[in-house]
């Protein structure tokens, strides 16, 4: 850890906080600024007819995105966004580090329904997240797993008679050869 | 359809073998989501938008209304049992609740609560069942020039007098209307914003946005804050004398009966008005009741009036909630908006045809509530102690189940792979959102009504020309929405001057 690290660790709790908050709502409203900037000119080749209620929308939201940052800013402590950024991507960040994961698994989840179907999908999730990520016990994380699973099946397929997505690879077995 | 008609219909509706059980188990299943903390009206209600698809309107209804009523209710049990209000609605009940709760009072403070959950709601949905000959005739002199004034006025409702900070919130009213825009427009054909997709050519669905914002944002904050749902669990009563305290909370409910109609009142007059929630309404009555009591020293010790007060409000709200969201199809929370993108899905319409040609729906509306409550209120009398186990279930487990069924729920909306990708992303943004302190209901609110918005800009456009804004009542809707809004930034604005003024922000002396 170099000794802007330390400087900056060995701040308060609260400050810290503050500072991870201020990075984060400086990202959120850039994001969110960039979007509607590209809305914005992507609008101009509508109709008039079509683009004028998002007109309507965009202007006072771009102002308000601007005086947002603005207001962010002139409250924000001494630390840099790059470092607090940083930061929180090299797992520093206790909270973010749990939710990114979570992302990511929740990611994999889609993947994994996408190439194998839902009950597959759903059941390796429910098991990895509570067996492996949560270090819970395994013959637990098994019954939940399964009677989750079971009733989801039941629910589903039987109670409102929709039929979850089977996937990928199903569909490749069976003979569709467009996915 | 008579009045007379409608409640006949609707009361038979509700009670019918078609729709009570999905009453009954929306109720619990409310009751059970209420319990759990962090897990408040919206949660349920997004969950239960994902089951509707299959259901009638009747048996749709209750099951959402259900569901959403008896959250409070739930709430309010493990405010008192464990200093953990379920929901936010529920702070109130923490003034005096716990302190009953450590009195050993806690079946007593339990009993009223709930009692006064089932009173105030039946007050709420009598009120709104006594509006309704008045709505219809006031609904029809909203055309499509005043309903797009009055939903820019809900909307700054929304954003000032939500809990958020005004501009975060107009922030994200303005996004969610932006986000209405996506997909094909309806006058021209032409295809907005949707980066050449195939799947965003129809617009974003209504239930994967409100699932993310509201159900996996929620799964994300309990996974990071892991282990028990409730902390600094007390061991609860004996089971034979939680009923016997129970019993005896009913009845101080009833004997208060002057308090809960008074509450009650408050209640649903605060939740006509746009935005601003169940939570302010049951401090507003809390502040009443202590005002009112004849013995006001003893509120905050552990006095009985301060759970019935702030419980009948709590219930109360969704009566006058519900009248704008029926008559003008404007929600004014985010229950509200997620009530009314139910009622989209069953193929119901709000306005006008509502009050008139559906108005057995209606009344199925008020009887779900009142039923819902008491459906509530006897489950609660008798299963307190095995319910509150609820929040002893770990977040790793809870977590993992729940996450499987909102991916299941987004599917199953419109069979699309696309709609859990637009799951995921509205979860991460909802989580970001709640961190930063910006209205997620705002937004979803914005959402809902972006549709409506365009849909009648178009209308008024073409009825009354570009000064549409111009004629009585909507340019006195506009007038009131600017200086509703100005009023409240030059409060902001004295209030930033007067905190950061030397005098004011000098430390008094010792």
């Amino acid at each position: 850890m170099s000794d802007h690290d330390k400087k900056q660790e060995s701040h308060k709790p609260g400050e810290t906080t503050r500072n991870d908050l201020f990075v984060l709502e400086l990202c959120f409203l850039i994001f969110l600024l960039a979007v509607v900037t590209v809305a914005f000119f992507e609008a101009t080749t509508y109709k008039i007819v079509s683009s004028r209620t998002p007109f309507v929308i965009m202007v006072p939201l771009w102002i308000l995105l601007v005086v947002q940052i603005i207001r962010s800013a002139r409250t924000s402590g001494d630390q840099t966004l790059w470092h607090r950024a940083m930061r929180a991507l090299r797992g520093r960040n206790t909270n973010f580090r749990k939710i990114n994961s979570l992302a990511g698994w929740i990611v994999a989840l889609g993947v994994t329904i996408q190439i194998f179907g839902h009950y597959i999908g759903i059941a390796s999730f429910m098991f990895v997240i509570m067996w492996l990520v949560a270090k819970q016990k395994l013959m637990t994380s098994v019954l939940v797993t399964l009677v989750t699973t079971g009733v989801i099946y039941l629910l589903f397929e039987h109670g409102f008679s929709i039929e979850l997505y089977r996937g990928m690879f199903f569909r490749y077995l069976a003979g569709y050869r467009v996915f | 359809m008579t009045i007379i008609e409608g409640m006949t219909s609707g009361f038979l509706q509700s009670i019918s073998l078609g729709v009570i059980p999905y009453l009954a188990i929306g109720s619990v299943f409310g009751l059970v989501i209420g319990i759990i903390p962090g897990l408040g009206g919206h949660f349920a209600m997004a969950m239960a938008v994902t089951f509707l698809y299959t259901m009638e309107p009747g048996a749709g209804i209750a099951f959402l209304l259900g569901a959403h009523a008896t959250v409070a209710q739930g709430g309010g049990l493990t405010a008192i049992l464990f200093s953990t209000p379920g929901t936010g609605q529920n702070a109130a009940t923490l003034l005096d609740g716990p302190p009953m709760r450590d009195n050993g009072r806690a079946g007593v403070a339990v009993g009223a609560a709930m009692a006064s959950c089932f009173l105030g709601a039946t007050f709420g949905a009598i009120v709104l069942a006594c509006l309704i000959p008045f709505l219809r005739d006031v609904v029809l002199v909203f055309g499509p020039p005043e309903i797009f004034v009055l939903a820019f006025l809900a909307l700054t409702f929304v954003a000032v007098l939500g809990k958020e900070d005004l501009i975060r919130s107009l922030i994200a009213a303005l996004a969610g209307m932006l986000l209405a825009m996506i997909g094909l427009d309806n006058v021209t054909n032409t295809e907005r914003f949707t980066m050449g997709s195939m799947s965003l050519s129809d617009g974003l669905s209504l239930v994967p946005v409100i699932l993310g914002l509201f159900a996996v944002a929620e799964m994300f904050e309990l996974w990071a804050k892991g282990g028990a749902l409730a902390r600094g669990v007390e061991k609860p009563l004996s089971a034979r004398e939680t009923q016997r305290q129970i019993f005896e909370g009913i009845g101080l409910a009833f004997r208060n009966w002057w308090l809960v109609v008074r509450c009650s009142a408050i209640g649903t007059g605060m939740g006509l008005i746009p935005g601003l929630g169940s939570a302010p309404a049951a401090f507003v009555a809390y502040g009443h009741a202590k005002q009112t009591s004849k013995s006001p020293d003893t509120f905050g010790k552990g006095n009985v009036e301060g759970v019935i007060g702030p419980e009948a409000a709590n219930d109360a709200v969704e009566g006058g909630a519900l009248a704008s969201t029926i008559a003008f199809g404007i929600p004014g929370s985010s229950s509200m908006a997620i009530l009314l993108s139910g009622l989209f899905i069953l193929g119901l319409e709000t306005g006008p045809r509502m009050l008139n040609q559906n108005l057995d729906i209606v009344f199925i509306m008020i009887f779900t509530i009142i039923i819902g409550n008491l459906i509530g209120t006897l489950i609660g009398m008798f299963l307190v102690n095995p319910m509150s186990r609820a929040t002893s279930i770990k977040s790793e487990f809870m977590v993992p189940v729940l996450m499987a069924i909102i991916i299941t729920g987004a599917y199953a909306t419109d069979r699309s792979m696309f709609d859990i990708g637009v799951t995921i992303f509205f979860g991460i943004i909802g989580l970001v959102m709640k961190i930063l302190n910006y209205s997620r209901s705002a937004l979803l609110i914005g959402f809902v009504l972006g549709f409506a918005v365009e849909k009648n800009l178009y209308l008024a456009l073409l009825l009354k020309g570009p000064f549409f804004f111009m004629q009585p009542l909507p340019l006195a809707l506009t007038l009131f929405t600017i200086a509703f809004l100005a009023y409240n930034i030059v409060l902001i604005i004295r209030h930033r001057r007067s905190a950061a003024s030397p005098l004011t922000a000098r430390k008094p002396n010792p």
